[in-house]
C-alpha cells in the first residue's frame, strides 16, 4: 500500500469537505416533509455517485495522465460547470488541497518540481481556477498513484463526506453512516461509477442526473442552513 | 475538397444575412430529406425565422440531421419546430438517431434558438450535439434553449429509452496569433488552438444494463421535463438581470412568514423547480417539472416578462411560437 493513501483518504485532511453536503441538505429541504429522511438518503446516494462519477471523474483520469496539461482540463471543467454553488464548493476544496500540497504533501513526493507547480502558478495568474477533480489528479500524479485506486478513493472520500453530512443534519447517526460505508452495497456503487466515469473523455464528461443541478443550485435558497453546497 | 454538407441525406445549411440598412434576407436555404426547412413567409422586418421540421414530426431510428447555421455581420435568425421532435424507437441495434447543429455568428449577429421540446420515446437512441461559434470580439447574442421530456406521457411512458445525450458547446473564437515559432518549440503541446470553449452543458441519460429497469426513472426524481435556457450577448443585458433578479426573489426554501400573506409581486410557478446562475458571461437558467405545461408557461413568462424590450420587442411576438 502507498503511504501516501492514509493522509489523502483521510477525512483529516483539511480541504474544509466538511462544509460541503454535495446538494444533500437542499434535497433534502426539497422532500415532502412526509418522506422519511433516511429513505432519501437511500435515493440520494446512488444518485450524487452517478452524477460524480460521470461530471468529475473524467477530468480526474485525464489529469492524472496527462499533469502538464492541468489548466486546459481545468479550464474545461470551468466551462462545463454550469452551477455556481457546485463551481464555489469544487474550487474551493482543490485550492485547499493545493495548499496542502504546497505547505506539507510536497515534502513525500518522490520528485520535486512535478505538474502540480506549473498548475498552481496557471491559478496564480487567473489561467486556471483550481477545481477540486483536477487538482485530485495531479496531486496524486506527483505520488505516482494508479488511477484506478485514485478514482476508487475519490468516489469513496465523496460517499463518506455525503455521509458525513447526513449525520450532521440529523438524517442517520454516525453507526448507521459508517454500516453504509462498509457496506458491499456501497462497494458496488463506488465500483460501477468508476468504470462509468474512467470511460468517459474530458469531452464526454456530463450530467447524468439533471435533477441534482436544480437541488445544488437551489441551496442558495435555503432560508437556514448548515453546509455551503 | 469535403463534399458539401448539403448533398447528404438529413444535411441542411442556412446562411441569415443583413443588406444595410436593414433588409433581412436567406441567400441559402437548402435541405436534404429527411430535414425540412421553411423559412417564415412573414416579411422579416425584425428577424428572419427558420422552421427546422422532419417528415413524420419525427426523427425514425439512425436519422443523422446536420443542420449548418451562419448569421452574418448584424444579421438576426430565429429557430423554431413546429410541435415536439419525437425521437422513434431504434430498430436495429447499431442505429444512432444523431441530430448536430453547428452555428457560426458574425459580429453583431443575434441567434434564437427556441424549439418545442425533444420527446424520446420508449427504446430510442438519440445524441444531439449543438456547436456556436461566436466572433472573437464577443459582439454576438445568444439564446440557446434545450429541453426533453420523459416521452409519451398519455402512454405513461416514463424515462423508458436507451439512452439520450444532449451537448451545447459555445465557442468563442481566439483572435489569430501573431506569432507561433514561439509555441511549437514547446514539448507536449496541445494542438494550437482557434478557439476557446466558454460552456459546455452535457446531459447524459444513458440507461445503465447492469440497474434495475427503473433505475433511470429514479435518477429523474419524479420529474418529467427538464429545460436549459442560456442567455449571453449585448443584445440579452436586461434579460440577463432580469433572470437573475427574479431567481434572486423566489421564496426561502423552509421560511416562515411572519408578516402574514404579502400580495405576491410576481407570479409563482408552483410546479417548476428552478435555478439560474452567472456562469463565464452567460446566464443559465435550469428548470424541472413533472409537467410539461406548468414548464411551458414558466419559460414562457422569463422571455415575455424579462426579456419584454429585448426579445419581444427587438425580435417580434413569433419568436415566442413553440411556448405558447
Amino acid at each position: 500500500m502507498n503511504h501516501a493513501w492514509l493522509l489523502l483518504a483521510d477525512s483529516a485532511l483539511p480541504l474544509g469537505s466538511f462544509a460541503f453536503s454535495s446538494s444533500l441538505e437542499s434535497y433534502i429541504s426539497h422532500s415532502a416533509p412526509s418522506t422519511p429522511k433516511l429513505t432519501r438518503l437511500s435515493t440520494f446516494l446512488p444518485l450524487t455517485l452517478r452524477s460524480t462519477a460521470t461530471t468529475f471523474l473524467p477530468f480526474i483520469c485525464a489529469a492524472h495522465r496527462d499533469p502538464e496539461h492541468a489548466a486546459y482540463y481545468d479550464d474545461v471543467l470551468d466551462a462545463a460547470t454550469t452551477c455556481s454553488v457546485a463551481r464555489r464548493a469544487s474550487i474551493s476544496q482543490g485550492r485547499a488541497l493545493l495548499t496542502v500540497y504546497e505547505k506539507s504533501l510536497s515534502a513525500g513526493v518522490p520528485q520535486q518540481g512535478s505538474a502540480v507547480d506549473a498548475y498552481r502558478l496557471a491559478i496564480r495568474r487567473n489561467e486556471a481556477s483550481g477545481h477540486f477533480a483536477v487538482a485530485w489528479g495531479v496531486v496524486c500524479r506527483a505520488f505516482e498513484l494508479e488511477v484506478e485506486e485514485v478514482c476508487y478513493v475519490f468516489m469513496f472520500n465523496h460517499a463518506k463526506a455525503v455521509l458525513s453530512a447526513a449525520v450532521r443534519l440529523g438524517v442517520c447517526g454516525p453507526y448507521y453512516s459508517q454500516k453504509i460505508l462498509v457496506g458491499s452495497e456501497l462497494r458496488e456503487m463506488v465500483k460501477e461509477a468508476v468504470v462509468d466515469g474512467k470511460k468517459r473523455s474530458v469531452e464526454e464528461a456530463g450530467q447524468s442526473v439533471p435533477g441534482l443541478d436544480l437541488y445544488q443550485g437551489r441551496h442558495e435558497l435555503l432560508y437556514s442552513r448548515v453546509f455551503n453546497s | 475538397m469535403p463534399p458539401l454538407p448539403s448533398s447528404s441525406p438529413g444535411a441542411g445549411r442556412i446562411v441569415a444575412r443583413l443588406l444595410p440598412p436593414s433588409l433581412l434576407t436567406l441567400p441559402v436555404l437548402s435541405f436534404q430529406y429527411p430535414l425540412k426547412l421553411i423559412a417564415s413567409t412573414i416579411s422579416p422586418t425584425q428577424c428572419l425565422t427558420v422552421f427546422i421540421l422532419s417528415y413524420g414530426g419525427g426523427l425514425v431510428s439512425n436519422d443523422k440531421i446536420n443542420l449548418s447555421v451562419s448569421i452574418e455581420e448584424g444579421a438576426k435568425l430565429c429557430l423554431l419546430t413546429q410541435g415536439s421532435t419525437k425521437i422513434f424507437k431504434r430498430t436495429s441495434p447499431e442505429h444512432l438517431t444523431t441530430q448536430t447543429l453547428t452555428a457560426r455568428l458574425a459580429r453583431n449577429a443575434a441567434l434564437l434558438l427556441l424549439p418545442d421540446p425533444l420527446q424520446p420515446f420508449a427504446d430510442s437512441v438519440y445524441l444531439q450535439h449543438q456547436i456556436f461559434h461566436l466572433p472573437s470580439d464577443d459582439s454576438a447574442s445568444l439564446i440557446i434553449l434545450d429541453w426533453y421530456t420523459e416521452g409519451r406521457s398519455a402512454r405513461n411512458e416514463k424515462w423508458a429509452f436507451e439512452s439520450f445525450e444532449s451537448r451545447n458547446d459555445v465557442y468563442i473564437d481566439l483572435p489569430s496569433p501573431q506569432s507561433e515559432g514561439e509555441q511549437s518549440n514547446t514539448p507536449n503541446q496541445l494542438p494550437l488552438r482557434t478557439s476557446k470553449l466558454l460552456l459546455r452543458d452535457t446531459q447524459i441519460l444513458t440507461r445503465d444494463p447492469s440497474a434495475a429497469l427503473d433505475e433511470l426513472q429514479s435518477r429523474m426524481d419524479f420529474m418529467s421535463v427538464f429545460a436549459t435556457l442560456l442567455v449571453r450577448g449585448p443584445r440579452f443585458e436586461k434579460l440577463q438581470s432580469g433572470l437573475l433578479r427574479r431567481y434572486s426573489e423566489e421564496p426561502r426554501i423552509g421560511a416562515r412568514n411572519w408578516h402574514g400573506e404579502k400580495k405576491e409581486k410576481i407570479r409563482r410557478f408552483e410546479g417548476v423547480v428552478w435555478t439560474a446562475a452567472k456562469v463565464r458571461g452567460f446566464v443559465a437558467v435550469k428548470a424541472g417539472g413533472r409537467v410539461l405545461e406548468d414548464v411551458r408557461a414558466f419559460l414562457r413568462s422569463c422571455l415575455e416578462e424579462e426579456g419584454e424590450e429585448e426579445v419581444i420587442g427587438e425580435f417580434g411576438r413569433g419568436v415566442v411560437m413553440c411556448l405558447q
